[in-house]
C-alpha cells in the first residue's frame, strides 16, 4: 500500500523532473527511548523512508518495525517484535499528512514546522501534530524531530510485571536528509 | 467587488502576560463523575440549554445533569464513536455530533432521527451553529463544513475555497458570517441567496498560529481565539481589531481546547496543563483543583448561576468561578484562625491570623502580597480592627486593652488615656470622623481624636459616652454607625440601643446577645442575635424577624454586611447566606461549596473599596465578588416530562386523556447547581386537591385519577419559603368515561325512548292490523257466503244437476258430492288466514269440476306446479277460486274460444293467467273479489299482488308465503 501511495504521489503531477517538488530518502534514522524506573531501553533503525512534496506540503514517513535494532538483549528484541508491536501483523509504522506552516522549503534556510497527519503504529492510527526543524540547503532538506508516543494511544499493552521496565511514554527521535528527486530511480 | 478584510492587526502588544507561580486564589469547587454501567465515561462536551439545564457529552453517550444525578438521554458504544459536538438551536433542539460523523437531534428528551439522503460525513463532527435563516451548520474534521437546508446537506470544502478541510470549531459572528477555525487559519463564510463568499484569514494576515482550535465570543462581542501552539488572542468585533500578545512566545501549556471569559478572568482549557486562568492584570495561574494534575481539560461552561464548569477526563468540576475565591495561603503563609478582618481605604485587607496582625495587599502585577506584624505579645487574641480616617489601625484585644497601630512604620501605641481599658476586653470598634466608639465587656467608651490624628502621638480624649443616660448592660458586643449618623449598640441582655447625639433609645430584644449590625439600602437596620436569627428595624420603627423558618440557614449568624449591590451577607459557622432584603429571597453558600467549618468570629466580614467582600475564617480568607450576585435567583423549575403509565408523552401537545389513561407521573427538576440538595418542592394538583404538598423527590405519580379537569403546579425553593416563586404548571383533562358524558347520556336516553316508542307503535300496528284482518275476514266470509250462496250460482248448479240427472244419473251423485265438498271447503277455509297451495288447488279443482259440467271442455285448467311448491307454500284461502270465478264470470266461454286458466309459479309468486274473451254483455260486478284479495295480502305480506292486463291475457301474480313463516293468528 505504501509503495502504491508513493507511486501515486510521484506520478500525480506532470513529470517535469527538472523542477521537481519531491524530496526523498530511505536512509533516515529513527530512534526510540523508553526511560522506565528500572530500565532504559533504546533501539534505532536507519531505514526510515521519507517522501516530501514541498509544493503540496504533503509527506509520508515510514519504517519497517523489524529493522529496529540495538536492544539490550536479543530476547528484548524478540518481545518487541512479537509481543508488543506484533510486527508480523503490523509490519510497518507510518506518519503521513500535511505541513501546517506556510514555509517555502525551496528556499535555503531553517524552519520550524508542524506536521499534521495520521500516525499509525501497531495498526492504530492517531491524529497527531508533530513539530520538527527543517534545514534546507543545496536541494537537501534535513529534518529533525523529537516527539513522544503514549503506548496506550496505540493499544500496545504492557503486562503489569514489566511496568517498571517499560515507560508508558516512549520518546522518538528522527533525523532524515531528504534529497530532491529530479529523476525517479527504479 | 470590494473585499472586506475581516480583521486588521494591531501592531505591538497591547497586553503583556506574567507567569505567576504562586497558587493564591482558588475558586471553591466540587467534582462529579458519572457512574454508568460499571464504567466511568470520559466527559468531553458541555452545554446549557434554554432552561439552564446542563448536558454532558461523553464517550459513552449523552446525559443531562441536575446537580446530583446524571440521566442518560442517548447511549453510544465507546469503541465505535464518542461525542464530539453539542449544540442547542433556536427551536430548543439539541444537536449532537459524533466522532464517526453521525449526527442526532434531541427534542423534549426524545431522539428525532436525522438521516440526510446524502449520508453522514465520514469524519468527526467538530461544531454546530445556526444562522438567522435557521440553517444548521456543522463543521467536520476533514470534510470542511456542511449546512442543512430543506433536509438536504450541502458541503463547503477546500474545492469551494475553504483554506483547509480540517475544521476544529465554528462560531457565528454578529454579522451572520460563520467563522470556521481550521488547520490553515480562519475562514469567514457568508451564504446569501445560495451564493457563498469565503474569506480566509491566516498567519499571512497576522494570526499568530495557523491551527485555530477554538473560538468563543464573550458578552462584549470579544472573540477569544485559542491556538494549537500559540496560546490565545482576542478579537474585538465592534472595533474590528485583533490583539495578539507576548503569550504566543511564552505559551507552554499545549494546545488550547476551550476559552471562557467570565468578567475579568479568562479560563483557558489546555491540553497539557489543565485550566490556566488569566486575570485582568495579565497574570497567568494554573487552576489547582486536585493535587497538581497536569491533565487535559476538554471543555468549559458558564451556567446561569455563574458557576464555571470544567470537563476533564472522567470528572466534571463545578467551580464558583470568580464569584467566590478561597485564599488558604498567600505566598507560603497559611492563613488560619482569622478572628477579625477589615479593609483600609487603599484596599489592603487587615486581619488577625494566629494572634498577629496580617495585611494582604495587591501588587502592581495583580499578585497578592502578605505582610505580618508581630506587634503584640504572642498570647493576645485580636478581636476587632478598625481603620480610622488617618489610616491608623485600632486594635481591640481580648483582655489586653486597646492599641493604635501605624501601618507606615509598624509602630503601635497602647491607648491608656484616663481609661480602665488597660486590661479590658474589646469586642467592637467603630467610628465616624474623629469619634471612635469602643465597646466591650466594660460597656462603651467614646474616644475623640482631638489633634495630630495622622501621627502616632495623636491627642486622644476619652469623653463621656452619653450626655445623661447609660446602657443597662455592661456587655456590648457590637457598635455600628448608620448612614444617619446614629450610633447603634448591641448588648447582651438589654437589647439594642441607638444614640443620635442627644438621646439614647432602647429597642428591647428578647433574645440575649446582639452580635452584629448592618444597614440596607432602604435604611433598615438589621442585627443578628445569638440563637435568634435576624431582626430588623424598619422605617416604621417596628422590629421584624427573619428566622430559620423564613429561610435563614443558621440561627446564630456571627457577622452581617450589606454589599454595594444591596444584598445582605450573613456569615455563619458553615458558610454564608446572601439575602435580598426587599424580596427576602435568600441563597446559600455552604458545605456544597466546601465552605463548611468556617467557624467565623464576630467582626469577620469586611468590605473593600473595590466592592469585594472579605470573610475571615478558621481556614483562610474568602473573597466574594458581589458583582456576581445579579439579582438573587430562585432555583429554576422545569417540568421535565409527563408519563402515562410510565411511558413519557409529548406533554407540550397532549393534554387530553381518556378515562382509562389515568396514571400520570410528573418528573421535574429544580435547577440550582450551587447547592442542589437544598431544593424543596411544593406541588399541587388542582382539581384533585386544594392543598400544596412538599416533597424532596423529583417525581410524583398520581394513580387512578378520576375524570376531571386538572392543573399540576410545581414550585422549587431552597428553603421552606415559597412566596413569590415562579411555578411550572401543566393543565390537562381526563375525559369522563363515555357513559358518563352528557351527550352520551342524552343519546342513550333518546335511543331508548325511540325503541320504546317503536315497540309501542309496532304493537299498536299489529293490533290494528289484526283488527283489520279480523274485519276483512268477516267481511270476506260474509261476501264469500253471499257470492257462493248467490242464487245465480245455485240456480246454475241446480240446472246443471238436473241435466246431469237426466243424462247420466250415475254422475249426479258425484256432482252433488263435489258440490257439497265445495261448500264444505269454503266453510272450512273461510276462517283461516292461510292455507297451503295444495288445499287451495283441491278446492279449485272441485270448483272447476262443477263449472265444467256446464262448460264442458271449453273451460280448461292447467296447473304447472310441482308438488313440493304447492305443499310448502301458502296463500290466502279462496284466492284461486275467486280468480277462477272472475275469469268465468267476465269471459265468454264457447267452443270457438275456450277459457284456459293457467297456474304456475314464478320467482316465488303464483301466477294465474287466463286468456281474455270478454262477454259482450258485462255481468254486474261488485269488484269485491280482486280488491278483497289485495287488501288481505297487504295484511299478510309486504309483497304486493300484481295484476297485469295484457291485450288478450289477464295475469295475476300472488306472492307465495312460505308455510314455515306461516302466521297462525287464530
Amino acid at each position: 500500500m505504501f509503495r502504491y501511495i508513493i507511486f501515486i504521489l510521484l506520478f500525480s503531477i506532470e513529470n517535469n523532473f527538472n523542477q521537481s517538488n519531491f524530496y526523498y530518502s530511505n536512509t533516515g534514522t529513527i530512534l526510540f527511548r523508553s526511560e522506565a524506573q528500572q530500565e532504559l531501553i533504546k533501539a534505532s533503525s536507519s531505514d526510515l523512508i521519507g517522501l516530501l512534496d514541498i509544493q503540496k506540503k504533503t509527506f509520508i514517513f515510514k519504517v519497517i518495525i523489524r529493522t529496529f535494532h540495538g536492544f539490550n538483549s536479543a530476547l528484548q528484541q524478540e518481545h518487541f517484535n512479537e509481543k508488543y508491536l506484533e510486527s508480523e501483523k503490523f509490519p510497518e509504522a507510518y506518519f503521513n499528512g500535511k505541513i501546517i506552516e506556510d514555509a517555502d522549503l525551496s528556499v535555503d534556510g531553517t524552519y520550524d514546522l508542524r506536521a499534521k497527519g495520521k500516525l499509525q503504529i501497531h495498526g492504530v492510527e492517531m491524529e497527531r501534530i508533530i513539530r520538527s526543524k527543517a534545514v534546507v540547503k543545496n536541494n537537501i532538506i534535513t529534518l529533525e524531530s523529537q516527539f513522544s508516543i503514549l503506548l496506550s494511544d496505540h493499544s500496545i499493552k504492557i503486562p503489569k510485571i514489566v511496568h517498571e521496565k517499560i515507560a508508558s511514554e516512549i520518546i522518538v527521535v528522527i533525523k532524515i536528509e531528504l534529497i530532491r528527486k529530479d529523476k525517479i530511480e527504479n | 467587488m470590494k473585499i472586506k478584510i475581516p480583521i486588521k492587526l494591531l501592531t505591538g502588544f497591547v497586553f503583556c502576560f506574567f507567569w505567576c507561580s504562586v497558587l493564591g486564589q482558588q475558586p471553591v469547587f466540587k467534582s462529579f463523575d458519572i457512574r454508568s454501567e460499571n464504567n466511568r465515561p470520559r466527559i468531553l462536551k458541555l452545554l446549557t440549554d434554554h432552561n439552564g439545564r446542563i448536558w454532558v457529552g461523553t464517550d459513552n453517550g449523552i446525559f443531562t445533569f441536575d446537580g446530583i444525578n446524571f440521566t442518560k438521554i442517548y447511549s453510544v458504544d465507546t469503541s465505535k464513536s464518542t461525542i464530539s459536538a453539542l449544540f442547542e438551536d433556536k427551536s430548543f433542539s439539541v444537536w449532537a455530533g459524533f466522532s464517526n460523523g453521525k449526527i442526532i437531534c434531541i427534542k423534549n428528551q426524545s431522539i428525532i432521527p436525522f438521516s440526510p439522503s446524502e449520508g453522514f460525513p465520514k469524519v468527526a463532527i467538530s461544531a454546530f451553529n445556526e444562522d438567522d435563516a435557521g440553517r444548521i451548520y456543522f463543521s467536520t474534521k476533514g470534510e470542511g463544513i456542511y449546512y442543512i437546508e430543506n433536509k438536504h446537506i450541502y458541503n463547503i470544502n477546500h474545492d469551494n475555497g475553504l483554506s483547509d478541510d480540517y475544521c476544529y470549531d465554528m462560531i457565528k459572528f454578529p454579522d451572520q458570517r460563520m467563522c470556521v477555525a481550521t488547520d490553515a487559519g480562519l475562514n469567514f463564510i457568508n451564504i446569501n441567496n445560495g451564493k457563498q463568499t469565503i474569506t480566509k484569514f491566516g498567519t499571512a494576515e497576522g494570526l499568530p498560529d495557523d491551527i485555530v482550535r477554538t473560538l468563543n465570543f464573550d458578552k462584549n462581542e470579544i472573540l477569544w481565539i485559542g491556538f494549537q501552539d500559540k496560546g490565545i488572542a482576542r478579537y474585538d468585533f465592534k472595533n474590528n481589531l485583533l490583539t495578539t500578545s507576548n503569550l504566543k512566545d511564552i505559551w507552554k501549556y499545549g494546545q488550547v481546547n476551550d476559552i471562557l471569559r467570565v468578567d475579568d478572568l479568562i479560563y483557558v482549557a489546555t491540553e497539557d496543563k489543565g485550566i490556566i486562568i488569566i486575570d485582568s492584570n495579565g497574570t497567568l495561574s494554573e487552576l489547582n483543583l486536585d493535587n497538581n494534575r497536569t491533565i487535559k481539560s476538554n471543555n468549559l461552561l458558564l451556567d446561569d448561576e455563574n458557576n464555571v464548569w470544567i470537563a476533564e477526563s472522567i470528572h466534571l468540576y463545578r467551580t464558583s468561578g470568580n464569584k467566590i475565591s478561597f485564599i488558604p495561603l498567600v505566598g507560603k503563609k497559611e492563613l488560619k484562625f482569622i478572628h477579625c478582618i477589615t479593609s483600609d481605604k487603599q484596599g489592603n485587607i487587615w486581619f488577625s491570623p494566629d494572634q498577629n496582625l496580617g495585611q494582604i495587599s495587591r501588587l502592581v502585577d495583580g499578585k497578592l502580597n502578605y505582610k505580618e506584624y508581630s506587634i503584640l505579645n504572642k498570647h493576645i487574641d485580636i478581636v476587632t480592627l478598625y481603620v480610622d480616617p488617618y489610616g491608623f489601625i485600632w486594635i481591640g484585644t481580648m483582655g489586653a486593652g486597646l492599641y493604635r497601630f501605624n501601618p507606615t512604620n509598624g509602630n503601635v501605641r497602647k491607648i491608656t488615656e484616663k481609661t480602665n481599658a488597660t486590661n479590658s476586653s474589646i469586642l467592637s470598634i467603630n467610628g465616624n470622623g474623629n469619634i471612635v466608639w469602643v465597646a466591650g465587656f466594660n460597656s462603651v467608651m467614646k474616644f475623640v481624636i482631638k489633634d495630630k490624628g495622622n501621627s502616632e502621638n495623636a491627642i486622644i480624649f476619652l469623653e463621656p459616652a452619653f450626655s445623661e443616660s447609660k446602657l443597662l448592660s455592661d456587655y456590648v458586643y457590637s457598635v455600628f454607625i448608620d448612614s444617619k449618623g446614629r450610633t447603634w449598640f448591641g448588648t447582651d441582655g438589654s437589647g439594642v440601643y441607638y444614640y443620635d447625639g442627644i438621646n439614647l433609645k432602647n429597642i428591647p430584644v428578647i433574645e440575649n446577645a446582639v452580635h452584629s449590625f448592618t444597614e440596607d439600602k432602604k435604611g433598615r437596620i438589621w442585627f443578628s442575635l445569638a440563637d435568634g436569627g435576624l431582626q430588623y428595624l424598619d422605617n416604621d420603627e417596628k422590629v421584624y424577624k427573619f428566622q430559620t423558618k423564613d429561610g435563614l440557614s443558621d440561627p446564630s449568624p456571627t457577622s452581617l454586611l450589606c454589599t454595594k449591590t444591596g444584598n445582605i451577607i450573613i456569615v455563619n459557622a458553615n458558610g454564608f447566606d446572601v439575602l435580598n432584603p426587599e424580596t427576602k429571597n435568600i441563597i446559600y453558600h455552604s458545605s456544597e461549596e466546601n465552605l463548611a467549618d468556617l467557624n467565623c468570629d464576630l467582626n469577620s466580614i469586611a468590605l473593600s473599596p473595590d466592592s469585594n467582600v472579605w470573610i475571615g475564617t478558621e481556614r483562610g480568607i474568602i473573597q466574594y465578588r458581589p458583582t456576581y450576585e445579579m439579582q438573587i435567583q430562585r432555583p429554576k423549575i422545569v417540568l421535565k416530562s409527563v408519563s402515562l403509565f410510565l411511558e413519557p408523552i409529548d406533554f407540550l401537545k397532549k393534554n387530553k386523556f381518556n378515562s382509562d389513561e389515568n396514571n400520570l407521573r410528573f418528573d421535574f427538576d429544580g435547577l440550582w447547581y450551587i447547592d442542589p440538595q437544598r431544593i424543596n418542592y411544593l406541588f399541587l394538583l388542582e382539581g384533585y386537591s386544594t392543598k400544596w404538598e412538599s416533597t424532596k423527590d423529583h417525581t410524583i405519580t398520581f394513580p387512578k385519577l378520576p375524570p376531571g379537569k386538572y392543573t399540576f403546579h410545581i414550585k422549587a425553593s431552597l428553603n421552606n419559603n415559597f412566596e413569590n416563586i415562579e411555578e411550572a404548571s401543566y393543565a390537562f383533562v381526563i375525559m369522563a368515561p363515555i357513559w358518563q358524558r352528557w351527550w352520551f347520556r342524552i343519546l342513550i336516553a333518546g335511543i331508548i325512548s325511540l325503541i320504546i316508542l317503536f315497540i309501542i307503535k309496532r304493537r299498536e300496528n299489529r293490533l290494528r292490523k289484526f283488527e283489520r284482518l279480523q274485519k276483512e275476514k268477516i267481511e270476506f266470509q260474509f261476501e264469500t257466503l253471499k257470492s257462493q250462496v248467490n242464487p245465480h250460482f245455485l240456480f246454475n248448479s241446480f240446472n246443471t244437476l238436473i241435466s246431469v240427472i237426466e243424462e247420466t244419473p250415475k254422475n249426479a251423485v258425484e256432482y252433488v258430492e263435489r258440490l257439497s265438498e265445495f261448500f264444505r271447503n269454503i266453510i272450512t277455509f273461510r276462517d283461516k288466514n292461510l292455507i297451503s297451495v295444495a288445499e287451495e288447488l283441491k278446492l279449485l279443482d272441485t270448483y272447476i269440476f262443477i263449472q265444467k259440467k256446464r262448460y264442458g271442455n271449453n273451460l280448461r285448467l292447467e296447473i304447472k306446479l310441482d308438488e313440493n311448491t304447492s305443499k310448502i307454500n301458502c296463500i290466502a284461502p279462496l284466492t284461486l277460486q275467486l280468480l277462477a270465478e272472475n275469469a268465468i264470470k267476465h269471459n265468454a266461454i264457447s267452443n270457438e274460444s275456450p277459457l284456459v286458466i293457467t297456474i304456475n309459479s314464478e320467482n316465488s309468486k303464483l301466477q294465474i293467467s287466463n286468456n281474455i274473451n270478454l262477454k259482450i254483455a258485462k255481468e254486474r260486478s261488485t269488484g269485491f273479489g280482486l280488491q278483497n284479495i289485495k287488501s288481505r295480502y297487504e295484511l299478510l305480506t309486504d309483497e304486493k299482488i300484481e295484476i297485469i292486463q295484457e291485450k288478450n291475457k289477464f295475469i295475476v301474480k300472488i306472492p307465495l308465503i312460505n308455510s314455515k313463516h306461516e302466521h297462525t293468528d287464530n
